[in-house]
């Protein structure tokens, strides 16, 4: 319970992130 | 104690050798308040993040930890949104549209997003940040205070007027350069100090499986994310709190202010990376070390000093060292930040703008650095009346500042319907809610909700409003509704259309 709570805080903010990272620096290079 | 002092001696040489290395990059007032917009990804993520987190990070957050064990991870997860929902939905847009104002300062931003003609909003923003600036400034002396008595012995009041030496030297001499590059030291510190305490703590304890079967075997309420009673009325309604400490992170000026000096809209997507990196590292670290305290300490006559206490017990000396240069780097990023933010509201938007429009560089520079001394002076003479409690002083100017500025910054970049009048009642409804909940007796808010929110440990005599439900949510919530209401019900300022749509092309689109 505990984990799922402790990742559920993490995981999604960090994929969120990621993907904007992703997004934005690939948008440059065009 | 040798080592420590020599420790912190040698922090201190380093910071004061900023403040006069920046001081030399000083030319004028943009300069000084936002580094004449050209500084890099790491500088502005780990100034942002060091001016967020403060000694309230360092033995607040680890205090939680150790009081309430896993509940304190709701206070990371707010964080968490925070930090992720200002850098990746609002950064970009409020980047490109205060180059495009050639903004300067947050009151600046308002003026002309808003065509505000009047200088209302100026006052308004001036007003807010006077009051909980010093609030929040004299709260983190305080700290520092409690530092120097904790860890060396040093009189509170001496400890006090130390770290008031040395903020105001080198936010007077440096101004935000300096500011930002200490940030950045400061910020290194302490995810230093938040991931080798933690991992040490963990090491002692037997790993992270043992952490919970002792911790456990203390008290089973400390493994739950509710607490004691489970998913009850409090503990949810304390929980949403902890959360709403992350609404904040969407406007507060002393944050945003950094957004502003960022050389580039290329250097976003990775600031951001490193916000959210940190902000993780960070928060974590400080929750398993309150967690790990809790196990190897037993009980502690203050829960706030499980950071240094624990830090003595694993530690060699030397890195106990910089364990109090760490803290005092918490203190001091947030300290300074701040004071520079003060003194520029009320210099370029008071004075400057309001009065003396003509006033040159060089005099506004100079008075610049004359105000940030006085408002630190002010901070000092609040600080050195001691008995405040530090971790809800600070919660209390965080959500001052944070409602009064968080639903009109976050909404005037997306909504162009929102007018001067709109953002102006709102900023008047945060700043004013905030105080009234502080203030006003919990019986206001009704016996049946004393009975279901009240925490257990407080007369109901002393009851605020505040301890029931934190301010920041009935003053966040209403300072929107009102920014809404009012901006639906008066025209929509005349550049706004042009303005969103032109910063857009600026902004890479997230979704093509």
């Amino acid at each position: 319970m505990l984990t799922v709570f402790v990742l559920s805080t993490f995981v999604p903010y960090f994929a969120v992130t990621i993907w904007f990272f992703v997004k934005t620096t690939r948008g440059q290079k065009k | 104690m040798i080592w420590k002092v020599t420790i912190l001696v040698l922090y201190l040489i380093a910071l004061a050798a900023i403040g006069v290395i920046a001081s030399r990059k000083v030319d004028d007032i943009s300069d000084y308040f936002v580094g004449g917009k050209k500084l890099g990804y790491w500088l502005v993520s780990f100034s942002s993040r060091a001016t967020g987190e403060s000694g309230w990070l360092l033995l607040g957050l680890t205090g939680m930890g150790y009081l309430i064990g896993a509940q304190a991870f709701w206070i990371v997860m707010g964080e968490m949104f925070g930090v992720t929902v200002c850098w990746v939905v609002m950064t970009q847009r409020f980047k490109a549209l205060t180059d495009r104002y050639d903004s300067i300062t947050i009151p600046d931003y308002l003026e002309s997003r808003f065509g505000d003609v009047g200088n209302a909003l100026r006052i308004v923003s001036a007003v807010v940040l006077a009051v909980f600036v010093t609030a929040y400034v004299s709260a983190q002396f305080n700290a520092a205070g409690k530092a120097f008595e904790g860890f060396l012995d040093i009189p509170y009041q001496w400890g006090v007027v130390l770290g008031l030496v040395v903020v105001a030297f080198y936010s007077v001499a440096g101004g935000f350069v300096a500011v930002a590059w200490s940030d950045l030291l400061q910020g290194v510190l302490m995810l230093l100090g938040l991931v080798v305490v933690p991992v040490a703590g963990l090491i002692a304890v037997g790993g992270i499986d043992a952490l919970g079967v002792k911790l456990g075997a203390i008290d089973p309420n400390l493994l739950s994310v509710f607490g004691e009673g489970g998913a009850n009325a409090r503990n949810v309604v304390g929980a949403l709190g902890s959360l709403a400490i992350g609404w904040a992170y969407l406007g507060s000026p002393q944050l945003f202010v950094r957004f502003i000096s960022i050389a580039d809209q290329k250097e976003i997507p990775r600031g951001a990376l490193v916000a959210v990196a940190y902000t993780a590292l960070v928060g974590l670290g400080a929750v398993v070390t309150g967690m790990c305290g809790r196990v190897l300490l037993g009980s502690l006559a203050d829960h706030e000093l499980v950071l240094p206490e624990l830090s003595e017990a694993l530690l060699p000396t030397f890195a106990v060292g910089f364990l109090v240069a760490i803290v005092l780097a918490a203190i001091m990023s947030t300290a300074d930040s701040l004071l520079v933010l003060a003194a520029s509201a009320l210099v370029r938007d008071l004075y400057q703008k309001v009065f003396r429009p003509k006033t040159p560089d060089v005099a506004l520079t100079k008075a610049s650095r004359w105000m940030t001394i006085a408002l630190a002076l002010f901070a000092l003479a609040f600080a050195l009346t001691e008995s405040r409690v530090v971790f809800f002083f600070v919660l209390f100017a965080w959500a001052g500042i944070g409602s009064a500025f968080c639903p009109v910054i976050f909404l005037s970049l997306f909504w162009r319907r929102l007018t001067r009048q709109g953002a102006l009642a709102a900023m008047i409804t945060g700043f004013a809610v905030t105080i009234f909940w502080k203030l006003a007796p919990a019986a206001w808010l009704g016996q049946s909700l004393i009975d279901t929110l009240a925490p257990p440990d407080k007369a109901v005599g002393e009851l605020v409003a505040g301890d029931l439900v934190y301010e920041m949510i009935p003053a966040f919530v209403l300072a929107t509704v009102v920014a809404v209401v009012v901006s639906l019900l008066t025209p929509e300022p005349a550049n706004a259309a042009a303005d969103l749509e032109a910063t857009k092309a600026e902004v890479i689109d997230l979704w093509s």
